[in-house]
């Protein structure tokens, strides 16, 4: 049963009289029933965060405390609609949780937007151009300086790596469910000596990811195109997979 | 932690920092500045990170004494930006500064590589990273 079957929404008449009664009353029935009633809205715009490596069902909590602060702080003689109302208070809450607990080491928050507008910008653009950008192409695109752009690629090692078994999508599928059982060429990666131990122990998806850059000579934004994700997100789990490897060798 | 020189004549740099892991973003930062304005794509400056990553993982790895730190020279050209990685420790006994994992890594993202060996027992990697596609 969808959200809006087991909270329909409330009509928009009903919802200014709601409010009137409750500024009245201050009842906490009418207030969860306004809380409810919007909690369609809620979902809505934390679909919209979703696939940023949060789960949906922590972007929905997040997002219902937005509505809950817009309820409470809601004046029903305002010239607006609830919902208008509440959108920028709902979509900030969820702009904060990614600001605040995305990020395992505190970048700060100029650069942390800058990462995540230049990995749209790259993907875009490798599709305009069918290449890799230069740093000078994305940052004409950006609208930004060529410092500002080196400054945003060097602050993407600090981003919180996804999870693969976090929810990847709205399926609810982890990434281990979605990329799909071994194949032989991966077999033949696992032959390789000196750390074929320690590939075992890696999710398949990074697996795949080496044996398709250094085995298979693929560009990073070929293996972002096939795996379906950001080329920013292919070379930070490469970096980090590499960097495991490296540990595992020498410990 | 780090110190720059730049030789104008050559457009030759050299970074010389320690020898942590903590402190290969610098290298990385440092090559990230000096590429950039060779045109290098977004694909091409991770290929860079990455064989720089793996240099300097090499020294920390197979150095015995420990290097203090990790120098570095670049150099750009036309044919991309050729680095020299190595450390100011010694060679650990019966190591090799490249492994075959190692060589395999930095052969799929790197072009001339070289092995360097100077006669006071400092080792090191020379490669070349091109920059368009």
């Amino acid at each position: 049963m969808s959200v809006q079957e087991r909270h329909p929404q409330i009509p928009k008449p009903e919802v200014k009289e709601l409010f009137r009664k409750l500024g009245e009353t201050e009842d906490p029935e009418i207030r969860t029933r306004l809380i409810e009633g919007h909690l369609g809205l809620v979902e809505y715009l934390a679909r919209r965060f979703a696939g940023r490596g949060e789960p949906l069902d922590d972007l929905i909590q997040v997002a219902t405390i937005g509505l809950v602060k817009a309820v409470d702080r809601f004046d029903p003689d305002r010239e607006v609609e609830f919902s208008t109302y509440a959108t920028p208070t709902i979509v900030g809450e969820l702009k904060r949780h990614f600001r605040d607990k995305g990020w395992a080491v505190r970048v700060p928050r100029r650069l942390q937007e800058l990462n995540l507008r230049l990995g749209s910008v790259i993907g875009k653009l490798s599709q305009d151009l069918q290449r890799s950008p230069t740093v000078a192409e994305i940052a004409r695109a950006a609208g930004t300086t060529e410092d500002e752009v080196l400054e945003g690629l060097d602050s993407a090692h600090a981003y919180r790596l996804i999870s693969l078994d976090a929810p990847a999508g709205e399926e609810g599928l982890s990434y281990h469910e979605q990329i799909g059982g071994n194949d032989a060429s991966l077999e033949a990666l696992e032959d390789w000596v000196s750390v074929g131990p320690l590939l075992g122990q890696l999710p398949a998806r990074e697996r795949r990811m080496l044996y398709l850059r250094f085995f298979k000579g693929k560009t990073q934004s070929e293996i972002a195109d096939e795996l379906g994700i950001s080329q920013m997100h292919v070379s930070r789990l490469l970096a980090k997979t590499l960097a495991t490897l490296r540990q595992g060798l020498e410990g | 932690m780090a110190s720059v020189q730049s030789n104008e004549l050559s457009d030759l740099i050299t970074l010389r920092v320690t020898a942590t892991t903590g402190h290969v973003g610098v290298a990385r930062a440092a090559a990230t500045a000096i590429a950039a304005p060779l045109d290098f794509t977004y694909d091409r400056l991770t290929d860079l990170h990455i064989a720089i990553d793996e240099a300097c993982g090499r020294v920390l790895a197979t150095s015995d004494p420990p290097a203090g730190h990790f120098e570095l020279t670049f150099e750009p050209g036309e044919a991309g930006l050729t680095v020299t990685v190595r450390g100011d420790g010694g060679l650990k006994p019966g190591a090799q500064f490249l492994n075959s994992w190692s060589r395999t890594i930095l052969e799929a993202v790197a072009r001339d590589i070289e092995l360097l060996e100077a006669p006071d027992g400092r080792v090191g990697v020379r490669f070349r990273v091109e920059g368009g596609e």
